[in-house]
């Protein structure tokens, strides 16, 4: 008896000294931003299309001879490069995010066959009835997931620590790339595409009316095409502040992460970012 | 030549564009006073100033990410680090499991007092 209730107590000091750490709210914040950030691409290819849209128009105007798009994409091809580095970018920072997910999600690890086993091997062997075997693996099984959990909530804390300045510097260049130089980009765009059909407009109205009313037309729906992407724009610059509130939460608490108060925050943060992440995906 | 920063290359994109724009704005207002060469004129140096802007633009994105180089190798790092943690945790909780299993069986075959352990893991 003496040897059985040591046996029971060292497990359930496992248990007491790993203590239990509710890290599913990080991971959750962690997929929600990993996935705001896996948006950038097709915003990112806007980029680079916007330009093409801006030499089309000069073309149109200036008549160099050209045929289509294609033919104008290599003008564009600094702005795909420059894009693609940041695409690059933005891989780095959701890889980041989603390392981070993993190791706060490990808990959802399942051993199910390994409890299988032990139950197995106490009934053949030490002669317990099954509903005892399973009161026995359980408690062993809850202490090897909370011991390791320590260890998760131990290298968490380490590289939250260690990123968050980077974490921040990398959003802090994303947030400038989306919100001034694509906001520019778009309204270069803006005044390339108003100039070529004000000009068309003020050559041609008088002499062909009914074609004046379809360039007009043609002219509202690309306005409003514009609009819809500067609106765009401003939810993704808005989704990046999320994402860096939430990893300088964290860090604010990363000696505390089991905290129910940074859980509820931080399903604040994730809540924001999923609701997001369709209106994104949506526009670009 | 100093190196340009991204500000400076956002500040000359947005100078060339608003200079654009006030072109344009001049070629339209004055439509009827100026002769079809002024205006092509006009019109070509716009469209020269907003294709300044726009590759000064790019210019800025290029310097922006040029400015990364020290966070983005912190954070790949960073992945890694992570990456062997989370193997680690899968590596630590199979030897609990195991380690585990080990003392239950050893305890009890060794007090062969299987229903005193069950009661002790009951009470727990």
């Amino acid at each position: 008896m003496r040897d059985g209730a040591r046996m029971v107590a060292g497990v359930v000091a496992i248990v007491i000294i790993s203590g239990c750490v509710r890290t599913g709210a990080v991971g959750r914040y962690a997929r929600a931003a990993g996935e705001t950030a896996g948006e950038f691409p097709a915003l990112a290819d806007e980029m680079r299309a916007s330009c093409v849209r801006l030499e089309e128009y000069r073309e149109e105007r200036e008549g160099k001879g050209w045929f289509g798009r294609e033919d104008l994409e290599g003008r564009c091809a600094e702005r795909g490069k420059a894009v693609r580095r940041a695409v690059a970018v933005e891989r780095v920072l959701a890889s980041y995010f989603a390392a981070l997910g993993a190791l706060a999600d490990g808990k959802v690890v399942k051993y199910d066959g390994q409890i299988d086993d032990l139950a197995d091997a106490l009934e053949d062997d030490a002669k317990l009835d099954r509903k005892k075997v399973k009161a026995v693996s359980d408690l062993a099984a809850f202490a090897a997931s909370v011991a390791t959990d320590g260890y998760r909530h131990l290298k968490l804390a380490q590289v939250i620590e260690q990123e968050n300045g980077n974490v921040g510097t990398v959003i802090d260049a994303l947030t400038e790339i989306v919100g001034t130089d694509y906001a520019n980009i778009l309204e270069l765009e803006a005044t390339g595409m108003d100039a070529f059909y004000r000009s068309a407009l003020t050559e041609g109205a008088e002499r062909e009316p009914l074609a004046a009313i379809l360039v007009r037309d043609a002219r509202d729906e690309r306005a409003a095409a514009l609009r819809e992407k500067r609106e765009a724009l401003t939810k993704y610059v808005r989704a990046l502040g999320t994402m860096k509130a939430g990893h300088q939460r964290l860090y604010d608490s990363r000696n505390d992460l089991h905290a129910k108060a940074l859980a509820g925050e931080l399903a604040d943060y994730a809540t924001q970012l999923e609701k997001m992440i369709p209106a994104l995906r949506e526009a670009f | 030549m100093p190196r340009l920063a991204a500000a400076d290359a956002r500040a000359i994109a947005r100078d060339y564009h608003d200079i654009a724009l006030s072109l344009g704005a001049h070629r339209f207002e004055n439509w009827e006073r100026l002769s079809s060469a002024r205006r092509a004129e006009l019109e070509r140096l716009q469209w020269t100033l907003l294709t300044y802007s726009s590759d000064m633009t790019t210019r800025a994105i290029d310097l922006q990410v040029d400015d990364l180089d020290a966070a983005l190798a912190g954070l790949k790092k960073a992945v890694k680090t992570l990456k062997r943690a989370v193997k680690h945790a899968s590596d630590v909780r199979g030897a609990i499991s195991a380690a585990a299993r080990a003392v239950t069986l050893g305890a009890a075959i060794v007090t062969g007092n299987a229903a005193a352990l069950a009661a002790a893991v009951g009470g727990s």
